[in-house]
């Protein structure tokens, strides 16, 4: 069940802290509600791909190699509050919502873009719009320009919106499960891939078939 | 109670070493190949005073554990505080000059922020004065006055050095204002004619109004940074005059807290174990009434728009409730309690289902915090918790998972307490609130500058 604006208030309020939704900082709740969203504003640091000599994400190497790629490979921009980062038509960009978000164990949230961003070329996530219940932390965004003209991004503009669905609670919450990489960050962080078990049996296995010459 | 001063003193430590291991992590990205050589040195070091560091934990723990008593526990305590934790300080500062030179030396700009939401310009009536942070490896005070001073004597700048392993840390940023605070203790006019109306009977040291003008400005938690770097720095000049009378500042202004209390009390237990300083002071004598004058005088000099009052610390306190749920703290909770809002919008929603919430939704608002609201959450959360960390780390963990998680516990308050500042700027913004005061040079200027800087020095 979609929960409309009074339940998500009633959420926001609820006297039992294991039911509550934490949304802080909530600057102007009056311009933020919807019938069944609350919108979400831009952070201050982002995250773009610098071009390099890099010529691909090689999970075969070894993290510390990989995340060292990553380090070497991500320009990070933190911007004032006055200053917009300027994402150019193409480009594509790290950065996170401003809000730190708590998602208790019986509520699930979509991160979904806003039409007025949409309509001048904003996308604001790749794939990658659902959060999980138990979420602690700042939210992603993935930015992406399709548009043919530069787009201004000052922090604390609302370029998302949460909708939030009820459901059983869980006893899987997202920063107990196994293998989570982006839990209780509090800025943009940027993909830990690499990270991901499978990785760790292909180059055992890539290791392994090298020792036995095939 | 001494078991808190030791435990506490231990974590200061804990967090410079923390902040330099940090700081070499991040130098090692950027130093050129014939550099690295001297960082992996550095970075060896860190990791033998970590290791002697964590080597005094048995004795830490006798006391922490109370398994010694009588001239036993005399000699540990002596040991640790007189020998022990002063070498390691000694050893950290040696490493950070060694690292000084290899750093990028970037401030933080929360820093500034910091400096910025103080409106320390409008302390001066008339007059235009600035801070310049100025990156220094630790120790060495530098401090001088603009060139322009030399032109115009109502224009004066404050150069004021901040530590490296300061630069991350929110929690050392008590210490921004010292130098500014100093020149303005000792060159504002008005402080000297109110000092002399007081006839205290001796010529008082007018730098010595120093801390308390800090306490005024920057609030409870200031008290806590002076004694805690005091005791690990080695005390300052007029400790022993100055702690009891920021002491008394801590009543006047309302900022009651059993932490700092326990911390007052158990300095006079330590007193006896360390070199206090004060054989050359012995002629200053301050009764109660004579603090509570110069306490006066503060108040009169910094008014309560330009102060740290009690309504910000309760707000603080607000913050530190928040942050003991590991919530970012940039904007102070809404004042009505979240069961009324809820049992009204209950009540509403059965009795008329097409009312507005509008009216609800305002009570919902919050309101950004202030930087210096945020650094006492932090530091008072911090003295509340070191204790506990410090004695579950070190009983319960071996020597690698108790540096895990410190170093946990230490960057990841260091980073909510930098991202909380900076959100709150973003919500101020939001909020229409005036930008900062016309600070004329704050901010940590460019290396270059620096450099500039620190020619200008060597010339002066």
């Amino acid at each position: 069940m979609i929960l409309n604006e009074h339940q998500i208030l009633s959420r926001l309020v609820d006297p039992d802290p294991e039911r509550r939704i934490i949304i802080t900082p909530l600057v102007n709740p009056e311009e933020q509600f919807g019938p069944t969203s609350l919108d979400v504003r831009l952070g201050t640091d982002f995250q773009v791909l610098k071009r390099s000599n890099l010529t691909h994400w090689d999970p075969m190497k070894t993290p510390d190699a990989i995340q060292a790629d990553l380090d070497l490979s991500m320009a990070h921009f933190k911007m004032k509050a006055t200053d917009p980062f300027v994402l150019h038509p193409g480009e594509f960009a790290l950065a996170s919502t401003l809000e730190y978000v708590q998602i208790p164990l019986d509520i699930a949230a979509r991160l979904e873009g806003r039409s007025t961003w949409g309509r001048l070329g904003l996308q604001i996530h790749a794939t990658a719009g659902f959060v999980d219940p138990g979420f602690k932390g700042a939210l992603t965004f993935e930015l992406s320009n399709v548009s043919t003209v530069p787009i201004p991004l000052y922090p604390g503009v609302r370029i998302g919106q949460l909708c939030f669905f009820e459901g059983a609670t869980t006893r899987l919450p997202y920063d107990e499960k196994k293998c989570t990489k982006y839990s209780g960050k509090i800025s943009t962080a940027s993909s830990a891939f690499f990270r991901d078990p499978e990785y760790a049996r292909i180059r055992l296995a890539n290791q392994e078939a090298v020792l036995a010459g095939r | 109670m001494l078991k808190l001063v030791l435990s506490r003193l231990f974590f200061e430590i804990v967090e410079d070493i923390v902040a330099l291991d940090q700081r070499l992590a991040q130098a090692r990205q950027h130093v050129d190949a014939s550099q690295q050589v001297v960082v992996d040195y550095l970075l060896a070091q860190v990791d033998q005073l970590r290791q002697d560091t964590l080597s005094h934990r048995q004795a830490l723990v006798s006391v922490l554990e109370d398994t010694v008593a009588g001239d036993e526990l005399e000699t540990v305590i002596y040991g640790l505080l007189s020998e022990q934790l002063p070498t390691a300080v000694d050893r950290l500062h040696q490493l950070t000059q060694l690292l000084y030179q290899m750093d990028s030396r970037q401030i933080q700009s929360e820093a500034n922020q910091v400096l910025g939401s103080l409106n320390l310009n409008r302390l001066m009536a008339g007059d235009n004065p600035g801070v310049v942070l100025m990156p220094v490896a630790s120790r060495e005070g530098v401090y001088l006055e603009d060139r322009h001073q030399l032109r115009h004597e109502e224009t004066w700048a404050v150069v004021q050095d901040v530590p490296l392993l300061s630069l991350n840390n929110p929690l050392h940023w008590f210490g921004l204002t010292d130098y500014f605070m100093q020149a303005f203790s000792t060159r504002t006019v008005q402080v000297a004619s109110l000092i002399e109306e007081l006839q205290l009977g001796f010529e008082l040291p007018l730098d010595m109004l120093c801390p308390l003008f800090n306490l005024r400005l920057l609030g409870p938690s200031y008290y806590a940074h002076y004694v805690l770097q005091s005791l690990k720095e080695g005390y300052q000049p007029w400790f022993w005059i100055v702690e009891p009378t920021l002491f008394q500042g801590l009543n006047r202004f309302g900022f009651v807290n059993k932490d700092l209390v326990i911390l007052h009390q158990s300095l006079e237990k330590a007193r006896a174990f360390v070199e206090d300083g004060t054989e050359d002071n012995d002629e200053l004598k301050l009764s109660d009434k004579d603090r509570e004058a110069l306490l006066g005088i503060v108040e009169k000099i910094i008014p309560d728009i330009l102060a740290f009052v009690e309504k910000h610390y309760q707000r603080a306190q607000l913050l530190g409730d928040r942050l003991e749920q590991g919530v970012l703290i940039s904007a102070v909770p809404m004042m009505v309690n979240p069961s009324q809002l809820h049992d009204t919008l209950v009540q509403q929603l059965a009795s008329d289902e097409s009312f507005s919430m509008y009216p609800l939704l305002a009570s919902l608002k919050e309101s950004p915090a202030k930087p210096v609201e945020i650094l006492n959450a932090g530091f008072l959360y911090k003295l509340e918790k070191t204790p506990l960390w410090v004695r579950y780390a070190l009983t319960e963990l071996d020597d690698d998972e108790a540096w895990t998680f410190f170093t946990d516990k230490i960057l990841s308050l260091q980073n909510v307490l930098a991202k909380s500042i900076e959100t709150a700027r973003v919500f101020e913004v939001l909020d229409g609130q005036a930008p900062d005061g016309p600070q004329t040079r704050v901010g940590g200027p460019s290396l270059k500058t620096l450099r500039q800087t620190e020619t200008e020095l060597a010339r002066l």
